[in-house]
């Protein structure tokens, strides 16, 4: 190009940022910067360091926020705010591989239980332990950007746990109502494990103020294992997870792990804090 | 300034973006944000406008960095971008009214065979030639031929009907050409 010996200098460069040429000369100045880096930077001090700065930051915030799913969109669609939208999204429990591994367990439960008599008592065994697995993998020390959110969420550590326990719960149950539809037999004794279920997961959450939530949850499995398997054992009964007793014994631990959730609903920040 | 600790040039640090590196953005950014503040301030009055364009564009750049070519300087493949974006922010949100007299632009991305022409020709002639044409016919050559904008785009950028936009521009290269014959 046939500009390489004609520059700007600091007097022009000042007329050029106050538009005082005229439109052709700026059409010459203009085709000259594209090329020129020396002229580039003499319009460097044009504007004011904190009005580039203001905008590089929301710059940075675009090009570092990772892509948004299709559920979060979903959610932002409708409505959700963005904090509990973005909370729900990166829930683990959503993840495929929880997905399918809550459906490959169902599948199988299912399958005993229609092909053989006692194969029920798999199905109840089992079906309450996956909302369980689901909180200690949602709350665990699993990989996941949840301290981001804990940080910069304007929602209180309540509010979090709240929103993660429900999709967690909803996530395993929604395919376990389904499952059970399926079950041969009574519908009560279909619905039977939805009472340990809901008992397990919030007793979970009550002993993770106390302890991590993963120890928290093999303490619930455990305890519910023993008791059933001990019931089947000795009754010889498939349907021992239905009987009136554990159903009972399943509000009951409802109950107290609630009401102690709520009695320690400021040590939720810390059990957040803790695992994330 | 980043960019005076930095001796890559602008090629190399846009296949860095290209690679997924923010910081190398951001030498980019601290390059060339100045005079493209000033540019896209001679075409747009609001500076609220023109800093919502420049978040715009190195947001693109981000994204599009893997499609620079390597031809050609960086800096007009940014402004290609930035011209771009203005177009879009004032489909969103149309100007008040457009500077006329202010419009500039450089000799850049070229459409047509006959805007090619333009370019061969000896960037004085050009200046003269673009200085005797009435204003309005200007404006339209400097955001379609200089600016390399589409009839649409640059009927967005000021604010015309395109069918305007066309026979302005059909009545421009007929001076010109005499112009310049
Ligand atoms: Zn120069």
């Amino acid at each position: 190009m046939t500009n390489t010996e004609w520059h700007l200098d600091t007097e022009l460069a000042g007329r050029y940022t106050h538009g005082r040429v005229t439109s052709v000369l700026a059409t010459s100045i203009e085709q000259h910067l594209l090329r020129c880096e020396v002229c580039r930077r003499l319009l460097q001090a044009a504007v004011q360091t904190d009005r580039l700065d203001r905008v590089w930051a929301e710059i940075i915030e675009r090009v570092e926020t990772p892509k948004r799913s299709l559920l979060e969109r979903l959610l932002r669609h409708v409505g959700v705010d963005e904090a509990t939208a973005r909370l729900v999204a990166v829930t683990p429990s959503l993840k495929g591989s929880w997905l399918t591994g809550t459906t490959v367990v169902l599948v199988l439960a299912l399958l005993a239980a229609q092909t053989n008599p006692q194969g029920v008592s798999v199905f109840l065994l089992m079906a309450p332990v996956l909302p369980v697995a689901g909180v200690a993998l949602a709350f665990g020390p699993a990989a996941d950007p949840a301290h981001e959110i804990v940080a910069s969420t304007p929602h209180s550590a309540v509010h979090l746990l709240a929103v993660r326990t429900a999709v967690v719960v909803s996530s395993c149950l929604l395919p376990a109502a389904v499952a059970s539809a399926f079950l041969p037999g009574d519908f009560w004794v279909a619905m039977a494990w939805l009472g340990p279920a809901l008992a397990l997961t919030v007793g979970t959450l009550a002993l993770s103020t106390r302890v991590a939530p993963h120890v928290a949850a093999i303490a619930m499995t455990v305890l519910w294992m023993t008791v059933v398997v001990r019931g089947l054992v000795r009754n010889h009964d498939p349907l021992f997870a239905a009987t009136l007793s554990v159903q009972l014994a399943a509000i009951a631990v409802l109950a107290i792990s609630a009401a102690v959730l709520l009695i320690q609903r400021r040590d939720l920040g810390e059990l957040l804090r803790r695992v994330s | 300034m980043p960019d005076m600790d930095d001796f890559r040039t602008d090629g190399e640090l846009l296949a860095a973006v290209a690679d997924g590196s923010a910081a190398a953005l951001e030498v980019l950014y601290r390059r060339h944000a100045s005079w493209l503040v000033v540019r896209l301030g001679r075409r747009c009055a609001d500076p609220t406008v023109v800093d919502e364009v420049l978040q715009d564009t190195f947001v693109s750049v981000w994204k599009g960095a893997g499609n620079y070519t390597g031809q050609g300087d960086v800096a007009a493949w940014v402004w290609a971008i930035a011209i771009r974006r203005l177009v879009d922010a004032f489909r969103r949100r149309p100007p008040v009214s457009y500077p006329l007299d202010e419009f500039t632009s450089e000799l850049n991305t070229l459409e047509s065979a006959e805007d090619r022409v333009l370019l061969g020709i000896e960037h004085g002639d050009l200046a003269g030639a673009l200085e005797r044409l009435s204003p309005e016919l200007r404006t339209v050559v400097q955001a379609t031929v200089l600016d390399g904008l589409t009839t649409r785009e640059a009927a967005r950028l000021l604010g015309l009907p395109a069918g305007t936009v066309k026979t302005r521009m059909m009545r421009a290269r007929r001076a010109l050409r005499k112009e310049l014959a």
